[in-house]
């Protein structure tokens, strides 16, 4: 299902923007990262995505349908969303949960049932299906909130700080599981305050800033990393400065700050080139002498990006 | 999809998460006790013969009190066998001592024989009072026949009362009759009665006089009153608890997005709240219909049962609005335990008054109108056990005054009519609620209430307040307008007074959640202002002596200080709702409604020292102190207007319509 937002504003008190001027589309197939400095109107826009809110002004279509009365139940039932939260009973237990929720979405008895029992098994539930929900760690029930969201099989996921509490098995779950479903058509917007968890993950990002968006494709944003420099930390076991300085001189990158770390040193760099240069690099300061022990990158791609487009101003 | 297999399915998520697990089987296995808890309770309270079970069915005029059975059938009243047998030994050395002609040295016995007192009086009096010359002949001639053994027993009793600390004087004193009323069949019996047992009282086991469709009756009470206790406090707090944990915990988003509807959502919560307690009842309420049946008709049982629904289903969901509201800022255990404050009070306190109701006391019926929760009490307890049912006193000479009519039609009649009141008040106001709640559970912007619902569960309230006070005997009958008070100046006052905390959760119904920082006494105010002159004008309309022989500052002073609390609590509570205050706010604030009653208090005290205008109309504090009358002038300046200041609007406004 496409969703476009067109101009969209909202206000909770009649005196304040809480975001305004929203215009951005989620195509079918498509993971949207939405990220802003907190304030910024994030759970909001998820709310309105998810049909929660009705925005103040503008238009929020769904296969270019506005929501209406007699619509929004049907849009809904094809909406996974998790807010902020939890959301869970509990003295009921995951599978209890689920089986709950399926029904609320219409599935019938057996299909209701072996739903639950995949979701289960896909979010890794199985072994706590009969455990209450109040003896779940935070991350089971991160979980089970997240299977919640997939239950029926949504064409849209929205998804607000879905990693929160996750363990890291789960967080790279929660990447396949993401990647899974745009993959079978369905459209998904996700925020996270922490950017590296969306690095590789989002098709496009929708950087909110002053309640307004600005959407940057992600495989087209060059001309933003060319703009930037990248930040990376060099680990070698040499303790002449000069000389790393040099050989990065010649890659037309900079030494910015040099640590010494017995027994050698830790250079921050700041390299402009694409990053498969770097490997020349690692070669020059080799056969210059310079052993490296390790070169990895500061902040993730989306950090930088995040970095140049955002100024961060908490509203 | 038809409505049926619609409301099945949405309903099914819901009956489902109550009655998950074990939940079922428990439900079924709390039922089946209750239900033999009932029936054994039921079979106790009829068939005991202890002084508790007597009490609690002389409580419910089942039966006469002991005095008056004792006196009516000259027996004295033994509640076990020991007592029964010691009591036959003590008749039988009193009767020995009657027989001798001198009194015993024997306590036990003089006291047996003052107990006696009373067929002692009535034997003198039959000696010296002779029968009327006009009566049938043959009727005449068994009554001389009568006094004359009264007479013969009299004489052989006299000796034993002059011995007596009363003395043979006190006997003729008569202190209860004025002469013997040989035309009343009652006393005739009584009199043939303690001749037949020669002047002393019979000695008697006391069994229950219950019969089969009072034990019915008393049964189907028992199952009555665990269905009210269900009805009126259980289902509506496992609604108002369960919204409340929904709201806490957050879990109400996720649910609407399922696209189930919010009245779907609401409806089956509801469902699935009542859907457990529902299988705990169900068999109380086969009991309740099969043994109201038996014990007086299957009617006025299911018109019982169909106001409990009814009453149910509005309490919960005004018990909803509160769980969704309160909910929303305390903690889930602190709404349930605000909850259960509430409801369990009212609800025994009202389950009292509707037993009490149900007893001919037409003054009683009234209260219905304003306490939903006595209607059911009332029709349970008139269907359970319907008036006349029982074994009731036959009047003691003398004391007619205090029986009990069973079967009166007319508070009969009346008791009806405000029930059929109560219902379609309580109906109205339950159906508001839930669509504010409806509104506010879909949305957080637009007022819960349009203006023409707020109009009418006004309507509706201010009506209940001037039927139950209005038909309040004590207060409107003639007798009570004296040179110090005139009910008909009070009630108006008081009417209104009722109606203004329903007024002002009214006034919060209706502000826009958008619109809290553009302006609530700019859009609210004007209609609470309406609401204030259309209720003055509907009280004063109504009582046609309101205003009469009133005069003018009085009506001033007091009509005024009434609109002043009005507005003053609107303004109030919508501080409440819209920008509640910190702890030190929230005081001033409690202390400043103290300071309102005690103003309403004084209207109320203006107007109904109208007749004898011993104080300052405007400022009876004043005569007090000059301190206090400031201190009011004080109140009744800064209190609105600091409310006004609060509710101010916000200096920039944005253009969501452009």
């Amino acid at each position: 299902m496409r969703i476009e937002l067109e101009d969209v504003c909202k206000t909770y008190d009649g005196c304040r923007w809480v975001v305004r001027d929203l215009r951005f589309a989620v195509d079918p197939g498509r993971i949207v990262g939405l990220i802003g400095p907190n304030g910024a109107g994030k759970s909001t826009t998820l709310r309105m995505l998810a049909t929660q809110l009705a925005p103040s002004r503008g238009t929020i279509r769904y296969d270019g349908v506005p929501p209406s009365e007699r619509t929004l139940g049907e849009i809904r039932r094809r909406i996974g969303f998790l807010g902020d939260g939890h959301a869970l009973y509990p003295d009921m237990t995951p599978r209890e949960y689920l089986e709950f929720f399926g029904r609320c979405f219409g599935l019938d008895g057996d299909a209701c049932r072996r739903a639950v029992e995949e979701t289960l098994e896909t979010f890794a539930l199985s072994g706590k299906a009969d455990t209450p929900t109040a003896a779940l760690s935070k991350g089971m029930r991160q979980r089970l909130s997240l299977a919640r969201c997939f239950l029926h099989a949504p064409e849209v996921l929205v998804v607000d700080e879905p990693a929160d509490g996750l363990d890291p098995r789960g967080r790279i779950d929660l990447r396949r599981i993401l990647r899974a479903a745009a993959d079978g058509g369905a459209s998904v917007v996700v925020s996270s305050h922490i950017l590296r968890e969306l690095d590789g993950l989002c098709d496009e990002v929708v950087i909110l800033r002053d309640g307004r968006a600005e959407v940057i494709d992600v495989a087209r944003s060059s001309s933003v990393h060319a703009a930037s420099a990248s930040r990376y930390r060099l680990r070698t076991t040499t303790v002449e400065p000069e000389r790393v300085a040099a050989v990065a001189q010649a890659h037309d990158a900079l030494v910015s700050e040099v640590i010494e770390a017995a027994p050698g040193l830790r250079v921050r760099l700041l390299w402009r080139r694409r990053e498969a240069d770097l490997a020349d690099l690692v070669a020059d300061l080799v056969a210059a002498g310079v052993p490296v022990c390790g070169l990895e990158r500061e902040a993730s791609e989306l950090e930088e990006l995040y970095d140049v487009v955002a100024d961060d101003r908490v509203r | 999809m038809s409505n049926a297999p619609r409301a099945r399915s949405f309903l099914s998520p819901f009956l489902f998460r109550a009655l998950r697990g074990g939940r079922r089987a428990r439900a079924i296995l709390a039922a089946l006790v209750l239900s033999a808890l009932s029936v054994v309770t039921g079979l106790w309270i009829a068939q005991g013969d202890h002084a508790f079970e007597r009490e609690v069915r002389v409580g419910l005029d089942l039966e006469p009190r002991r005095w008056e059975r004792e006196q009516a059938e000259v027996i004295r009243l033994q509640f076990s066998d020991e007592a029964y047998e010691h009591a036959l030994r003590i008749r039988d050395r009193a009767m020995a001592a009657v027989d001798a002609g001198r009194i015993p040295d024997d306590s036990e016995v003089r006291t047996f024989l003052k107990s006696a007192f009373d067929e002692a009086s009535l034997l003198s009096m039959a000696a010296r009072v002779a029968v009327p010359a006009d009566l049938d002949p043959a009727r005449r001639e068994h009554l001389d026949g009568l006094r004359r053994e009264a007479t013969r027993l009299m004489a052989r009793l006299q000796p034993i009362y002059m011995d007596l600390d009363l003395g043979f004087g006190d006997l003729h004193r008569d202190p209860y009759f004025g002469g013997v009323p040989w035309t009343d069949e009652r006393e005739v019996r009584r009199l043939e009665r303690i001749v037949e047992l020669g002047g002393l009282p019979e000695i008697v086991r006391y069994r229950s006089p219950m019969g089969p469709a009072e034990t019915a009756g008393l049964i189907g009470l028992a199952a009555g009153f665990l269905l009210f206790v269900g009805g009126m406090v259980v289902v509506p707090f496992a609604a108002g608890s369960l919204l409340a944990h929904e709201v806490h915990a957050g879990t109400m988003a996720p649910l609407l997005g399922t696209g189930l509807s919010t009245v779907q959502v609401l409806v089956g919560s509801f469902v699935g709240a009542a859907a457990r307690i529902g299988i705990v009842l169900a068999p109380l309420g086969a009991i309740f219909l099969a043994t109201a049946a038996f014990a007086g008709g299957l009617g006025p049982a299911l018109g019982a049962l169909a106001t409990l629904c009814i009453v149910t289903v509005a309490l919960s969901a005004v018990a909803m609005v509160g769980g969704h509201a309160l909910g929303r800022r305390l903690m889930p255990l602190a709404t349930s335990g605000l909850l259960l404050a509430v409801l369990v009070p009212s609800a025994l306190v009202a389950w009292f008054v509707g037993l009490f109701a149900a007893m001919g006391l037409p003054e009683s019926g009234p209260v219905i109108g304003l306490w939903p929760q006595v209607a059911v009490a009332h029709a349970l307890r008139t269907a359970a056990l319907p008036l006349g049912l029982g074994v009731p006193a036959q009047a003691v000479v003398g004391f007619e005054d205090v029986q009990t009519v069973p079967g009166d039609a007319l508070p009969h009649l009346a008791g009806w009519l405000e029930l059929f009141v109560c219902l379609a008040a309580v109906a109205c106001v339950g159906f508001l609620s839930f669509r504010a709640l409806v509104r506010r559970v879909g949305t957080t912007t637009g007022p819960s209430l349009r203006r023409s619902e707020a109009a009418v569960a006004y309507a509706v309230l201010t009506s209940c307040a001037l039927l139950a006070l209005g038909w309040i005997p004590e207060i409107t009958s003639p007798g009570w307008i004296t040179s110090h008070h005139d009910a008909r100046h009070l009630v108006p006052i008081a009417a209104f007074l009722v109606t203004v905390p329903a007024m002002a959760m009214l006034a919060a119904a209706r502000v826009d959640g958008r619109a809290v920082r553009l302006g609530v006494v700019r859009t609210v105010g004007p209609e609470i202002a309406a609401a204030v002159v259309a209720g003055l004008a509907a009280v004063l309309l109504s009582s046609p002596g309101a205003l009469e022989d009133l005069p003018a500052a009085h009506a001033v002073s007091s009509y005024g200080r009434a609109a002043w609390v009005a507005l003053s609590v609107c303004l109030g509570v919508l501080v409440l709702a819209v920008r509640p205050p910190r702890f030190a706010g929230a005081t001033l604030l409690g202390l400043a409604f103290l300071a309102v009653l005690v103003i309403g208090i004084e209207a109320l005290a203006i107007a109904e020292d109208a007749p004898r205008a011993t104080s300052s109309v405007f400022f009876p504090a004043a005569e007090a102190s000059p301190m206090l009358a400031a201190a009011e002038i004080a109140v009744l300046v800064v209190f609105p207007l600091a409310c006004v200041l609060r509710l101010r609007p916000a200096k920039t406004r944005l253009d969501v319509a452009a």
